[in-house]
C-alpha cells in the first residue's frame, strides 16, 4: 500500500469540494434538505439529552 | 414539500400582489454558489405594496399566508412547506442594490430570483460575523466571482477599505 501524504488528503478533500461546488442547483438543493434532516435528528437528541433530570428516578 | 414548493408560494404571493418583489439572500443564495453545507432558514429579501395610507406594513402578508395554513413560526421564521422563511425588509442601500439586480434562477421547475455572488459577498463583508467572513473567503475561492463587479459593488457602498483589511489578512498570498 502507498503511503498517503498530507498533500494527497488536502488533494483530495479539494477534489470532493469541487464537485459539491459544481453541482446542479437542483442536487444542491436535495443535498441542502438531506443536511437539514440530518440536522434535526441531530437537535432532536440533543433536546433529549438535555432534559431536566427525572426527580423521581433521582429519588430511587 | 421542499424549497421548490415554497418557492411556489412565493410566486403566487407576488402574483397576488401580497409582496412586490423577492430574492433569495442569506446562506441558501450562498450555497447555490459555494460548497452546500446545512442551514435551515430560507432568508427572503423583499419589498411590499403600501396599504391604504401609505403605511408600509407586512400585516397584509401574514394574513395572506394565514389564511393558506401557514401559522407555525419558529422563531422569527414562518414554516412554508417544510422551509422557516425569514422575510427581511430591504434594511440597508447595498440589499436594495442587491434585489434591484437579483438574477433569475429554476428549482426544479420553479423560477426564483437569487442575489448575485457578487452582492452576497459584499452583504458578507458588511455583516461582519466570523460565519459572514468565512463564507466569504470561501466565495473567493470557490465561486469565481467577477472581482471587477465586486469591487465597484465596495466602491459604491463604502466598504473597500473594509476589503482591503479583509483581503490582506485572509485573502493574499504571502
Amino acid at each position: 500500500m502507498n503511503p498517503c501524504t498530507l498533500q494527497d488528503l488536502y488533494k483530495a478533500k479539494q477534489i470532493r469540494r469541487g464537485r459539491l461546488v459544481n453541482l446542479p442547483i437542483d442536487q444542491k438543493v436535495d443535498l441542502i434538505e438531506k443536511l437539514q434532516e440530518l440536522g434535526r435528528t441531530m437537535v432532536r437528541a440533543r433536546a433529549s439529552l438535555e432534559k431536566p433530570a427525572d426527580k423521581d428516578a433521582e429519588a430511587r | 414539500m421542499g424549497l421548490e414548493a415554497t418557492l411556489a408560494v412565493l410566486n403566487e404571493m407576488q402574483h397576488a400582489a401580497v409582496i412586490q418583489h423577492y430574492a433569495i439572500g442569506g446562506a441558501v443564495a450562498a450555497f447555490l454558489y459555494i460548497e452546500p453545507a446545512a442551514t435551515f432558514d430560507l432568508d427572503v429579501f423583499i419589498t411590499w405594496h403600501p396599504a391604504e395610507g401609505g403605511l408600509l406594513t407586512p400585516h397584509r402578508l401574514f394574513k395572506y399566508l394565514a389564511d393558506k395554513g401557514y401559522g407555525e413560526y419558529q422563531q422569527e421564521a414562518i414554516m412554508i412547506e417544510g422551509w422557516a422563511v425569514q422575510f427581511l425588509p430591504l434594511g440597508t442601500p447595498l440589499t436594495e442594490e442587491a434585489l434591484k439586480e437579483a438574477v433569475g434562477i429554476e428549482v426544479k421547475g420553479v423560477p426564483t430570483h437569487v442575489f448575485t455572488k457578487e452582492h452576497l459577498m459584499a452583504i458578507c463583508l458588511q455583516t461582519g460575523r466570523p460565519k459572514d467572513l468565512a463564507r466569504l473567503v470561501q466565495f473567493v475561492l470557490e465561486s469565481s466571482p467577477d472581482m471587477g463587479r465586486f469591487a465597484k459593488i465596495l466602491e459604491r457602498h463604502m466598504l473597500t477599505q473594509a476589503w482591503n483589511i479583509f483581503s490582506a489578512r485572509y485573502i493574499a498570498s504571502p
